[in-house]
């Protein structure tokens, strides 16, 4: 299905929508140092198992200049990093985990296999539909801009910050708004509001080793939590 | 002969959307029986696009206006229905194969409307997979959306179109991103479908693959059906006739090149050596491409969806990165990622390219040390016929403007090397000629203009020289002084283009 799964572990889905709720609410909730380290470490793990080698070794890499940074650097920069930038790299890291992995439809059936309400899967469907589309037109208008003299260039985006602002952020909006437009006219052609059961193409059940993934991850966050709570730092 | 019966009739219908000032359809008749492939036709604005949306019933609950007298749709009013209920009968089918996909996945997205109207999952996976076959499509399955080609993708909806087996098959502009060897593929799908017995209307500016394939033909203008012939009338219409009509050819065979005088080629003003590129992970798209080009060349890139012109474009224009190849302009070596400075690109979608809020402001952006550079944009307003637009939103513009506003930026810029991508996809005969005049003047002005495009008629109006781009080459390299040359051209965007 999807060629990234050939390399990794096929899990539920569901599995990296709580790795990802679990992950931004405990990333502030929670102290840094090396509880920190550990939900990172734990994000890594699951990024591991779905086969992102790369992005993994990549987001890793980053994350430890950035720690080693904040031992070298003034305290108020120093804290920027600590406690702002790492916590966001990690929620961003188990966010990416399931842009690259999943499938919308996947997803949705997964959600709605829960028994959430339709209001909540479609716009995270959409979401996840959309963010493609809007990186590639934030390159093109970059592209753009470059062609026509007023690139994003740090001396032009301090010299000219409003208009620069505008003249970004403007095609990204119209874009977004009409994109909007034409998906959910086909979605509505081909019934995505039709009153009836729904059905699935990709069926998903909570298997067995989905079952005991999620106890592992959930054991691994409770150790997480109880680091935390202990006296003893690094 | 089949027998048939009406399936669709518009009795005095107009319409009007909610916050436009005049109505988009006046006091419409028209009747569409089983069976039949009704092609629609016009300038843009016509009313054409809102008829389809009539026909599948996005109008009038998801469009919202003034629907008055009466839509009959399979014996339903379209008052008392909306799309979703429709789309279990209708299928449809829009210009821009990005915007249409919920999914990110072919197969799934083949399965989507299945799964909205409840068809048991073992059911879809038999559609799924027969749909696949039938069309003979099966390397299409189970791929990422995002990485197909335009063609694929459009391909990809008539397969997620076919799943419902519904009665009527409504399309919008279908070929508006398409090269030419793809729409005669899609072609062959309509073809298939209409001998299946498929009620089949499209709305169309390109007319040339509905040869001898549709029925009738509905010329339409400010909303209301001005003409009406049938297929073999159509095809009996000169070239001159067509135009007059403002209509692009029914037969691709009637275009032939304008006899442009040759070019004197004095000193050779970009020299390329030894590009070769690929994408991140990805094979190898260009390989090892050289090139000289002279000042007062329109030359045109041709070749399939997905075969490198935007990206050898893009490169040429220092917007993407390309680490292999050596780029000289009047005979200076210049680094890749400076030769921005030398050439200007316009994007396809004009909506990229449009940064300020007045149609004059976005001419002045970048150009404002050029002497006297009022009197040179009120010149170009001119020339574009967009005078009376000058200080509207650009965003407020039509499609056809707002491509023709991002050339008249490029017209103004002082760099020498100007590249066009597809800039007349989903344009209509007035619209496109008006680009043609633009490129056209470009290259009188003494600049190198390169067109990346699919557009026969185009090419015919302006290039002077055709490159032919496959698998990664230049394969042919042609002065587009005699017919035929021009001759290889067309057959080359007929036949080989393909995969």
């Amino acid at each position: 299905m999807n060629k990234l799964r050939k390399h990794g572990v096929y899990y539920d889905s569901r599995i990296k929508l709580l790795l990802i709720l679990l992950t931004s609410a405990l990333a502030f909730a929670l102290g840094g140092g090396l509880t920190g380290l550990l939900l990172f470490g734990v994000v890594c793990l699951f990024a591991l198992l779905s086969g992102l080698w790369k992005t993994s070794i990549k987001v890793a890499i980053v994350y430890i200049v950035l720690l080693m940074l904040a031992q070298v650097l003034p305290i108020h920069l120093s804290s920027v990093i600590t406690f702002f930038l790492l916590r966001i790299l990690t929620i961003a890291f188990a966010l990416n985990i399931l842009f690259q992995t999943t499938e919308i439809s996947e997803l949705i059936a997964a959600l709605q296999a829960s028994h959430i309400p339709q209001a909540i899967v479609i716009p995270v469907a959409i979401i996840l539909r959309f963010l493609p589309s809007l990186k590639q037109d934030v390159l093109y208008i970059k592209q753009g801009m470059k062609t026509r003299g007023v690139g994003l260039s740090f001396w032009r985006i301090v010299s000219h910050p409003a208009q620069t602002y505008e003249g970004f952020l403007v095609p990204i909006l119209m874009r977004l708004l009409m994109t909007a437009t034409e998906l959910s006219a086909s979605a509505e052609t081909r019934g995505i509001s039709y009153p009836c059961e729904k059905t699935h193409y990709i069926l998903v059940d909570f298997r067995l080793r989905d079952s005991i993934l999620l106890i592992g991850m959930l054991a691994l966050f409770a150790v997480i939590i109880w680091t935390s709570f202990q006296p003893i730092s690094f | 002969m089949k027998k048939q019966f009406p399936i669709i009739s518009f009795e005095h219908a107009s319409f009007q959307y909610e916050g436009q000032s005049q109505e988009s359809l006046k006091d419409v008749k028209l009747i569409i029986k089983s069976g039949e492939f009704l092609v629609i036709t016009g300038q843009s604005g016509c009313g054409k696009t809102t008829l389809t949306r009539c026909i599948n019933n996005l109008i009038p609950r998801f469009f919202e206006g003034r629907l008055s007298g009466e839509v009959i749709v399979l014996g339903r009013s379209i008052k008392e229905s909306d799309a979703g209920e429709a789309g279990k009968e209708i299928a449809s089918i829009f210009q821009d194969p990005r915007s249409q996909f919920f999914t990110t996945n072919s197969s799934s997205e083949v399965a989507f409307a299945c799964e909205n109207y409840g068809i048991p999952h073992k059911e879809i996976v038999k559609r799924v997979n027969s749909a696949f076959q039938s069309l003979n499509m099966e390397n299409l399955k189970d791929r990422d959306i995002f990485a197909l080609s335009s063609g694929e993708r459009q391909k990809v909806a008539f397969l997620a179109a076919t799943t419902l087996n519904p009665q009527i098959y409504v399309l919008d502009e279908p070929s508006a991103n398409l090269d030419i060897h793809t729409i005669l593929q899609v072609r062959e799908i309509l073809s298939a479908l209409k001998a299946a017995g498929h009620t089949i209307i499209v709305s169309e500016h390109r007319l040339f693959y509905l040869y001898g394939l549709a029925d009738r033909f509905l010329i339409m203008e400010d909303g209301q059906i001005c003409e009406e012939l049938t297929g073999e009338e159509m095809a009996e219409l000169s070239a001159v006739q067509m135009h007059n009509r403002r209509l692009r050819p029914l037969n691709l065979d009637l275009i032939q090149i304008e006899r442009k005088e040759s070019i004197c080629r004095s000193e050779v003003f970009l020299q390329i050596r030894n590009l070769s590129f690929s994408h991140k992970a990805m094979p190898e798209l260009l390989h090892n491409i050289s090139l000289e080009a002279y000042k007062g060349e329109t030359i045109a890139l041709i070749g399939e969806n997905g075969c490198g012109k935007t990206t050898l474009g893009k490169i040429l224009s220092g917007l993407i990165r390309c680490r292999q190849g050596a780029f000289y302009i009047d005979g200076k070596n210049v680094k890749q990622q400076k030769l921005s400075d030398y050439v200007y690109f316009v994007m396809q979608e004009a909506d990229h390219q449009l940064y300020t809020d007045s149609v004059t402001e976005e001419l002045r952006l970048g150009n404002k040390r050029i002497p006297s550079i009022d009197e040179k944009v009120s010149q170009i307003l001119k020339m574009l016929h967009l005078e009376n637009f000058k200080d509207c939103h650009p965003y407020a513009l039509s499609g056809g403007q707002k491509q023709r506003l991002t050339i008249g930026a490029a017209m103004l810029s002082e760099k020498p090397i100007i590249v066009l991508d597809e800039p007349t996809s989903g344009l209509d005969w007035d619209n496109m000629c008006a680009v043609a005049n633009a490129v056209n003047y470009m290259r009188e002005a003494g600049k190198l203009v390169f067109i990346i495009t699919h557009d026969l008629e185009f090419i015919s109006l302006t290039a002077s020289r055709a490159l032919l781009l496959k698998e990664g080459i230049i394969k042919d390299d042609l002065q587009m002084t005699e017919q035929n040359n021009f001759k290889i051209v067309k057959n080359f965007m007929v036949e080989e283009g393909g995969e």
